[in-house]
């Protein structure tokens, strides 16, 4: 357990170097390619000089200077790219240990698994044999809880540090974002558009469908409708949105809320307290959304009316729409 | 030219009186779906006779959609195979037939009857299935309807219809489903995407038997703080090793994305977990959730009574009085050690399906006990 916990941390350890270097290529890029800008201005000069006549002459650059800074910066890369290697080969090892762990478990299990077969088939076995048996059995479940619990506490372990990680980066991500996007005319439009949510919701749709031998027909009549059809588009509003689930709640005009099937509905919580959900939709990879994500929702009797449609995030309301039947 | 004519009428006259048998049943019950049909169901279990009566929607089988609209039993005790408990469920059987064809106007072809897999197995193991045999030949002859089917069902076949009548099609074979009884528990899924092949899955625990264990436990100190103490041993000897065995040998862990429990237990802690969704036949939980439950049911049963938890429902369109109904009806049935003990079960289950990694989803099914019938009609009924 603490070797698999060991791999999460060097993971982090080796996903935060990884950013260390990123940044610090990015540093260098920028570096040469100011150097390469002095420098062509540098010879763009001579020809100033040549051709004005009462032109100074500029100081040389201190290449000295320049030397030294790659020079550092070259070691400093040496340094930690034998710094990852290390901690590549450490995991590697760690990865082995840990392999030759889970193979002495599995071996150990696979031997009890056979000498149980062995009793159990062996005809001449007697009480004895099926009460050896039956220990071995229990012997071997008790191993399976062990691994399972095992495997259960890393997940948790995993879990924790993804969340750091995924925290940290999107700390920095936001303060990289309040640096370049400093127009407070922006900012402001942005919070009230989506009242500081991570995504927001445009053009949300809702149409009621007739379903006509198997064609799909609008319509604004109660009594013909079949089915709700719902669309919206997820725009995000952080640099790292990822995954998210947007709850659909579509309210009857009697105001109770309109289920698919109940095995889609549940509750879920808001600031006014539990309230129940039509259904839920799932957004992968919120950030990338070009298209719109669809919700169908099928009742056996329409009634006359309007209907509200809301979307919750984090049990805030991002999108509302009212829809009429008549 | 006369002859036609005859049979023509002779046929509308057919026609209508089927047209007015089948509205008259439609008309009796409140029915909730706008395309479906009135099918009723008569059991002969280990305990006594059940009927139960159920709107199917036309789509039953896609949505899982069915509407409970009566069920009833009389208890009868056929596994004893006495003279009395024989004759009691015979005319337990008789009585709800009737009751069903000619009071609530269900037309007999839409009745089915059967005879539990707790009651053969039990004749089974005590060579008793000629007392079976001599039941459904009584009851044909008392209604008068020599060709009547009634199907003895083995455990496998139950709990294969369960799983056809409860789980939606579209999650049929990524769904576990397990029913906790009251002595035992059974239950399985589809391995192979067909539903022929069913992997059976069965437990010798239930709420009772748990409940029964533990009390045995608990000598002359009956309190609350010992049954809890007694329970958690009792939990962790047998039941946690039979548990942990049978999931692993089924191979259920692997293959199911949604875990569906019905069953006493389930119907309870999913009223009294959600009262807001009481009308709602499924509830979605997760293995916390049940596990808050289960303390408060040992620390503040208090908080469990019925104006304890409407108090807390905060949506103004739920139903509060008919949350109210189903919490008193959960509180009826079971008491607080009952309780305990069944969610004990129940959270013993839970647990070996928990996993950060490779979360399933947890679904509390709350009329798993009719789910059969909307199978049959499936599966036995020409379309």
């Amino acid at each position: 357990m603490n070797g698999k916990r060991t791999i999460g941390i060097l993971g982090l350890s080796i996903t935060f170097i990884s950013i260390c270097l990123l940044l610090l290529a990015t540093w260098l890029y920028f570096l040469f390619r100011n150097t390469g800008s002095e420098n062509n201005i540098n010879q763009q000069q001579p020809e100033k000089q040549q051709t004005g006549k009462s032109a100074t002459k500029l100081p040389e650059p201190d290449a000295a200077a320049v030397q030294n800074i790659r020079d550092s910066l070259q070691q400093l890369y040496a340094i930690t790219t034998r710094e990852l290697d290390s901690q590549i080969d450490s995991t590697r090892n760690n990865l082995d240990t840990l392999k030759s762990h889970l193979d002495a478990r599995l071996s150990e299990s696979a031997g009890l698994r056979s000498e149980i077969l062995d009793i159990l088939k062996n005809n001449n076995s007697g009480n004895e044999g099926m009460e050896i048996a039956r220990l071995k059995i229990t012997m071997l479940q008790q191993k399976v809880n062990e691994l399972r619990r095992i495997n259960s506490d890393v997940e948790i372990e995993n879990r924790r540090l993804r969340m750091l990680l995924n925290q940290a980066g999107s700390q920095a991500q936001d303060k990289y974002s309040t640096v370049s996007f400093s127009n407070p005319v922006e900012k402001t439009d942005m919070e009230s558009n989506t009242g500081n949510q991570p995504i927001s919701i445009t053009d949300l749709r809702l149409t009621a469908i007739q379903l006509d031998e198997e064609r799909e027909k609008e319509t604004t009549q109660a009594q013909q409708a079949d089915r709700f059809v719902g669309s919206f588009m997820v725009k995000s509003n952080v640099s790292r949105a990822g995954n998210a689930e947007i709850v659909v709640v579509v309210l009857q005009p009697d105001g109770q809320v309109l289920q698919n099937s109940t095995w889609e509905s549940g509750t879920f919580e808001t600031r006014e307290g539990k309230r129940v959900y039509s259904l839920k939709v799932k957004c992968e990879n919120a950030k990338d959304a070009s298209s719109p994500y669809r919700f169908y929702l099928n009742a056996e009797r329409f009634q006359k009316g309007n209907y509200t449609l809301q979307l919750y995030q984090n049990g805030n309301v991002i999108g509302r729409l009212v829809k009429t039947l008549s | 030219m006369c002859i036609p004519g005859l049979k023509r009428i002779s046929l509308f006259i057919i026609a209508l009186t089927a047209f007015v048998q089948k509205g008259e049943a439609q008309n009796f019950f409140k029915l909730k779906y706008k395309k479906s049909s009135v099918y009723a169901g008569i059991e002969v279990g280990a305990k006594g006779v059940k009927m139960s009566v159920l709107e199917i929607g036309k789509n039953a089988q896609q949505t899982g959609a069915y509407n409970v609209l009566k069920d009833t039993s009389i208890n009868t005790d056929f596994i004893s195979f006495t003279g009395p408990t024989a004759t009691a469920t015979l005319n337990g059987l008789y009585t709800l037939y009737n009751n069903i064809t000619q009071e609530y106007k269900v037309a007999p072809e839409r009745v089915f009857t059967l005879i539990s897999s707790g009651v053969k197995s039990q004749a089974d193991k005590e060579g008793k299935a000629d007392w079976i045999n001599k039941l459904i030949d009584s009851f044909r002859i008392k209604v008068n309807e020599p060709a009547r089917s009634v199907f003895v069902i083995d455990v496998l076949e139950e709990a294969r219809l369960s799983h056809l009548g409860i789980i939606p099609a579209d999650r049929r074979f990524n769904t576990f489903l397990i029913d906790i009884g009251s002595g035992n528990s059974k239950g399985g899924y589809f391995p192979n995407d067909n539903t022929r092949d069913f992997k059976l899955f069965q437990l010798s625990w239930g709420t009772k038997s748990m409940q029964n264990a533990t009390d045995k436990r608990c000598g002359e100190d009956k309190s609350i703080s010992n049954f809890q103490k007694q329970l958690n041993r009792v939990l962790a000897g047998s039941p946690s090793d039979e548990i942990t065995y049978a999931v692993n040998v089924s191979n259920a862990y692997a293959m199911s994305d949604n875990i569906a429990i019905s069953g006493g237990i389930a119907w309870s802690v999913a009223n009294l977990l959600y009262p807001e969704l009481a009308a709602n036949p499924v509830v979605p939980v997760s293995y916390d959730e049940v596990m808050k439950l289960s303390e408060k049911m040992y620390r503040n049963f208090s908080a469990l009574s019925d104006e304890a938890i409407v108090k807390t429902i905060t949506d103004k369109a739920i139903d509060k009085a008919a949350a109210a109904k189903e919490i008193r009806k959960v509180l009826g049935v079971f008491d607080q050690k009952a309780l305990m003990a069944g969610t004990g079960l129940l959270l013993k289950v839970m647990r070996q399906f928990e996993n950060q990694a490779d979360r399933k989803q947890f679904y509390l099914v709350k009329n798993g006990q009719v789910g059969w019938i909307s199978a049959y009609v499936d599966q036995y009924l020409p379309k």
